[in-house]
């Protein structure tokens, strides 16, 4: 079994990685093939351009890696969802959209695998908790 | 210039910092572990005619999201000028391919085993910003194909990188025309200057521009081989491009194509009268030659 040397997460543009930062000073560091890792991330993230899609990386002792990629930020998905460009410029006093609650059981089903909840319940607390930062009321 | 914003945020608003950055024009954003239950989150800005990011503006954000308790962690610094590429280019060493190819790296030239470095085609890859150090299992199909394919043909190198598989050809084939076609300028410079480190300069014409700019230029004329090393969505979508741009008999070697997604390039394929008459893949990659009847 490989030695496992560093572990690096980053949040980038689904299709569009580049060695330009962070991914070239995050990966160098750690003396990992830069555009190998570029090429294998826009592959695999292709048919998901216009998303953030965050990924970890595992650096193996041989300079060898792993990746695994993630869903992207429930802000993305609630931001998607309703339409929006961005949210409210005071989200605690203007309400800037709204989304039903059957949308954040949707979004909560799709984040559940990298949601630290252990119940379909709790993650759609994390996403409405989101939401309300984001200024999205929610509609039962 | 390179700006990095960093700023510690609640485990929880980790994904939401990093994609507010985002929304404000971060390039990314790296999440390092620090004290629980904070993790430090670093988000990358090219800075606005060499200045620095709007920090009024990154203090308004973070306040309207509900994430004012980052703000006083929140630091602005350059991004060091170094070559973050340095460290993996020491471990970039030469090495044979196929029958023809020995890939190495200028600073190693001198290292070389004579005997190994004379009875093979040598190129030389500066391995830099650009897609094709010869590493890949990709490029190395795409090699290897232009081991087998005859010489003295027109030949079109779609995405051509680091210019590793122009430079593969030109070589073999002395006799050949090569236009090499990049869209992106910084792998165009790198491309021109591995084109001069191993003096085929003058027989391959980079030209920054799409397939589509070619088709409007005129004379673009019909090819015998075109290689596309990009991914299956990118083919997939420059198919009617190449069908024009491929002459009758011609052939199209497609590499970086993820195994998993060869149906949905085959499915592709099939609206158009092509051959596939090599098929290669392994756990990850597929690399396929078609031929154009």
């Amino acid at each position: 079994m490989k030695k496992v040397v560093g572990k690096i997460k980053l949040q980038i543009q689904a299709g569009k990685a580049n060695p330009a930062p962070p991914i070239g000073p995050a990966l160098g560091q750690h003396g990992v093939n830069i555009m190998q890792f570029c090429k294998e991330y826009n592959a695999k993230t292709q048919d998901k351009v216009g998303l953030i899609i965050p990924v970890e990386i595992t650096v193996f002792e041989d300079r060898s890696f792993e990746f695994v990629l993630k869903t992207p930020p429930a802000s993305e998905l609630l931001k998607k969802a309703c339409g929006i460009e961005k949210g409210a410029a005071t989200p605690n006093k203007t309400k800037m959209a709204t989304i039903s609650r059957a949308k954040v059981r949707e979004i909560a089903q799709h984040k559940m695998p990298d949601l630290n909840a252990t119940t379909l319940e709790a993650a759609e607390s994390m996403v409405i908790g989101t939401a309300r930062n984001m200024g999205i009321a929610v509609q039962d | 210039m390179w700006f990095v914003v960093e700023f510690e945020v609640e485990v929880r608003h980790e994904e939401m910092a990093g994609w507010l950055m985002m929304q404000l024009g971060a390039n990314g954003c790296e999440v390092s572990p620090s004290e629980d239950p904070n993790v430090l989150l670093k988000a990358t800005f090219e800075g606005l005619n060499a200045g620095p990011p709007d920090l009024v503006q990154i203090n308004a954000a973070l306040d309207e999201y509900g994430l004012s308790k980052s703000i006083a962690t929140l630091r602005v610094k350059p991004l060091e000028e170094e070559d973050w590429l340095s460290k993996w280019k020491a471990g970039f060493e030469p090495f044979a391919l196929g029958d023809s190819f020995l890939v190495c790296p200028p600073w190693a030239q001198d290292t070389l085993d004579e005997q190994l470095a004379a009875s093979r085609q040598l190129i030389l890859i500066e391995p830099g910003l650009a897609f094709g150090t010869g590493f890949h299992a990709t490029t190395q199909f795409c090699l290897l194909c232009l081991e087998t394919f005859p010489g003295k043909a027109r030949v079109l190198d779609v995405g051509t990188g680091s210019g590793i598989l122009a430079i593969g050809y030109a070589l073999l084939n002395p006799d050949s025309e090569i236009i090499a076609l990049e869209t992106d300028p910084v792998a165009c410079r790198v491309a021109s200057e591995n084109f001069e480190l191993n003096k085929v300069s003058h027989r391959i014409k980079l030209i920054e521009g799409s397939t589509q700019g070619l088709l409007q230029a005129p004379a673009a004329g019909k090819f015998d081989l075109i290689l596309s090393n990009l991914t299956c969505e990118d083919i997939a979508a420059l198919l009617p491009d190449y069908m024009e741009l491929t002459g009758s008999g011609g052939s199209l070697i497609f590499a970086g194509v993820l195994t998993e997604k060869l149906p949905q390039l085959k499915r592709a394929l099939s609206d158009y009268p092509l051959l596939i008459t090599r098929e290669e893949s392994g756990t990850m990659w597929t690399g396929l030659v078609v031929s154009k009847p």
